[in-house]
């Protein structure tokens, strides 16, 4: 809290970055990636760059039905992919509507606001307060805007020190100062006594590690949930310091930006992502958070098989794969994903007319979302779900080398969603939260989920990069007024008299 | 009325739905999709019922109003969300050649129940939170004596009738758990009216006269909680819920020897029964190559 005011700037910047939303971008760094590219998904799923070549090896590998298959799993890892961007959006929620509700300090006013902000006097007139809230809202827009075209330039002219520099120092100051005032105020909140070595331990491990991952390589979920706390720190901080109606305005405004950005011909994420597309390399791995998919549970071999050269280490640590050393299976989640690699590496084996690089690969993908579809029927009908799935290991291990280059792919796949998305996903339903009122905070997390939904089937048909802010926020900023004015008061007055809805 | 009370009620309302969620939704992204659809429906629904009940001023202090509308809303929303469906399972097949196999259409097509639990309980859960999680939060304070005797709503002072009433949070909660696992049996019940009308089956408005007729009897009789005649109101939910899940189940195609198989899987097993089909069609299904390669080695496994 002390200082918060001075520190703004750099993580400010950071933040106006990180507005946008690049999912559909897809990585193609790697020499043999076309070869060993036939993994059926990737011919229909909006992350991917090049669906007819896919579609046309999907159709070599699987014959006679080659249409069906990207139809299926267009549908399939749609929904997929989908639930792999609700869960670490809800996480991010969690965490700050926890935080919101418990931890005082983030909701409460302090008369202390940050530099971009400075209409700020307490005012009832509604007129001014409106007056207020857009010139706030304005001077943060600039702020993001001539952050975001220093980035481009930036990276136009491929300064990449400039641009990591100032992502580090921005990704270290959320992890060391920022993570400092949250867990000092947790402790307040708690009431729990804590002294400075234990705290500058903790620190200093969190904070290494967290730079580690974000920034070179660690394992892809570590990085995810250091992202997700990223996300929540920085939106936690905006709520803090964002004067109450300025944060509604903020929020409209940034996603009609986020449009105006990723959607017009010369919008500035729009050509940070097409130059990013241009020259084949990942939008740097601080500024996005990617569901790409890795991630091993057999891992850590040595072989080296595969042996691409990452020419930039940020590629590398961008899939948080080191797909060399750790060779992944599809990151399905939990045990749906066990299972299933099991049932592929057995179906390997019997498929012996195939080749069976290529078939497994065109495999692959179709297996696990039917080992997905049935693995509660199965777990239904022998209840051995838990044994399965441990016992997994084993066979998958035996099969790594077949499938090694398929799951290169598969982690390079998933959706993309800007940390900024999360951030404002994070402040809209955090603040809709702080007014105590659950009801609002369920019907903005739902509004959001589903304006979700809607720009990822959106990106589905259109296949470019996609704002994921104003469908969302404006869905969610409906719900917000109209929950809190009408639906509340409604819900309220028949919930006080046990009424049955 | 502690943390250990709000925890305990919200394990009462939300734990068969939560059971419900993890066995049947949790594992297919496309279920929980179809899930927080169903929520978003509802959602939508009560808006439009809260937007007639503020917009109607005089009528404010008249729940019985709103209440109404809002269940013909809910009831109006469940046969849009099972429209939407329908036309998107048409979008879907006409993409679709002949012997295709989409996973999402597929679903629509023969596990269609198994479609309106998912929806069904969606809706219901967003139901049973609008109702009851604003009551938890209140209860869960410590030391939180009671609700104040009135409190001031939408420019109106409502007395609040659970001032002093001890049972008030477990009658609310026990209420909205059994309001959360009626829509499931409603939404079974409703879609299979409005799948038999397409079919042009003679009796297809049998359902949808049960479901809204049900609703309407279990919000009417929730007007005796304000007497604290909670033994009456819950029993009559109680007894709705049952003749629904009955009906769900028999509309399932449920029959006596299916149940002894069933035995010991608890109230779903309405639910539970009609699985095992499914996915053997599923499995069965003229399917394509690959198709066939699955489901072999499904055998297999």
């Amino acid at each position: 809290m002390t200082g918060a005011d001075g520190e703004e700037t750099p993580e400010k910047g950071r933040a106006d970055e990180e507005v946008r939303v690049a999912r559909p971008k897809k990585r193609k760094s790697r020499p043999e990636g076309g070869a060993a590219g036939n993994d059926p998904s990737e011919s229909v799923h909006p992350p991917t760059r090049q669906p007819p070549r896919q579609g046309h090896e999907q159709q070599a590998v699987n014959g006679d039905d080659d249409d069906d298959i990207p139809e299926e799993l267009e549908l399939k890892y749609g929904a997929a992919h989908v639930i792999h961007l609700f869960v670490p959006v809800s996480l991010c929620m969690a965490v700050v509507i926890f935080t919101m509700n418990t931890v005082g300090y983030y909701s409460r006013k302090d008369g202390q606001y940050l530099l971009y902000t400075p209409f700020t006097s307490e005012t009832d007139n509604a007129g001014t307060l409106a007056l207020y809230s857009i010139g706030n809202a304005l001077i943060i827009l600039c702020v993001v805007v001539v952050m975001t075209v220093l980035l481009i330039v930036l990276y136009k002219f491929r300064c990449y020190k400039v641009i990591h520099g100032w992502l580090i120092l921005s990704s270290l100051m959320l992890l060391s100062l920022f993570t400092f005032m949250y867990l000092q105020e947790v402790f307040k909140s708690y009431n729990t006594p804590m002294d400075y070595v234990t705290i500058l331990l903790v620190l200093w491990n969190w904070g290494a590690v967290g730079m580690i991952c974000i920034h070179w390589k660690g394992p892809m979920r570590l990085q995810q949930a250091y992202l997700i706390v990223m996300s929540a720190l920085m939106a936690l901080i905006f709520i803090k310091y964002l004067p109450e109606w300025t944060t509604w305005a903020v929020l409209a405004v940034i996603s009609i930006w986020d449009l105006v950005a990723v959607l017009c011909p010369r919008g500035p994420l729009r050509i940070l992502v097409e130059t990013a597309q241009e020259r084949n390399e990942p939008i740097f791995p601080a500024l996005i958070y990617s569901s790409g998919m890795m991630y091993s549970l057999v891992g850590m071999s040595d072989r080296d098989a595969i042996g691409y050269d990452q020419s930039s280490s940020t590629a590398t640590n961008q899939s948080g794969a080191q797909a060399a050393a750790v060779v992944g299976g599809a990151s399905e989640v939990g045990g749906a994903s066990t299972s299933a690699r099991l049932r592929r590496g057995r179906t390997n084996e019997a498929m012996t007319e195939e080749d069976s690089n290529d078939s497994a690969a065109g495999f692959d993908r179709a297996f696990v979302d039917r080992a997905n579809q049935h693995t509660v029927a199965a777990r239904e009908l022998n209840g051995s779900g838990n044994g399965s799935n441990h016992s997994n290991l084993a066979p998958v291990q035996g099969n790594v080398q077949v499938n090694q280059q398929i799951e290169q792919e598969e982690e390079e796949r998933g959706v993309k969603l800007g940390l900024g998305d999360f951030i404002f996903y994070s402040v809209l339903v955090g603040k809709a939260s702080s007014y105590g009122d659950w009801n609002t905070t369920i019907a903005c997390y739902v509004a959001i989920l589903i304006g979700l939904c809607f720009t990822l089937v959106l990106l589905a048909v259109f296949k470019k990069a996609l704002p994921a802010l104003p469908i969302s926020i404006a869905f969610g900023l409906l719900f917000y007024f109209t929950t809190r004015e009408i639906v509340s008061p409604f819900t309220n007055a028949l919930a006080a008299r046990q009424l049955y809805l | 009325m502690t943390f250990a009370e709000a925890l305990g009620c919200t394990a009462i309302a939300f734990g068969p739905p939560l059971w419900v969620f993890v066995v049947f939704i949790a594992r297919d992204p496309l279920r929980i999709i179809l899930f927080v659809l169903g929520a978003f429906f509802w959602l939508v629904s009560l808006l439009l019922s809260s937007i007639l009940w503020y917009a109607v001023v005089p009528l404010r202090q008249t729940l019985v109003f709103g209440l109404f509308f809002s269940i013909a809303f809910q009831e109006l929303f469940r046969y849009l969300y099972f429209f939407v469906l329908k036309r998107a399972q048409r979008g879907l097949d006409k993409l679709s050649a002949s012997g295709m196999h989409i996973a999402g259409v597929h679903s629509l097509k023969n596990a269609r129940h198994m479609l309106a639990v998912v929806c069904g309980l969606g809706m219901g859960t967003m139901a049973g939170m609008f109702l009851l999680v604003n009551v938890i939060a209140d209860f869960s304070g410590e030391g939180t004596a009671g609700f104040p005797a009135s409190v001031y709503v939408a420019n109106v002072t409502v007395p609040f009738r659970g001032h002093g009433n001890y049972h008030f949070c477990l009658m609310s909660t026990l209420s909205a758990g059994i309001l959360i696992l009626t829509h499931i049996a409603w939404t079974v019940v409703f879609w299979d009216g409005c799948h038999k009308k397409g079919s042009a089956v003679p009796t297809w408005w049998v359902g949808l006269v049960i479901v809204i007729l049900s609703h309407y009897v279990s919000s009417a009789i929730s007007f005796y909680n304000e007497k604290k005649m909670y033994g009456l109101t819950l029993g009559v939910q109680l007894i709705i819920l049952l003749i629904n899940w009955m009906f769900a189940w028999y509309v399932m195609g449920g029959s006596v020897a299916r149940m002894k198989a069933a035995f010991g899987l608890g109230p779903a097993a309405g639910l539970s029964t009609p699985r095992t089909p499914i996915v053997d069609e599923t499995d069965e299904s003229p399917a394509p190559t690959h198709q066939r390669r699955f489901d072999a080695h499904h055998v297999e496994t």
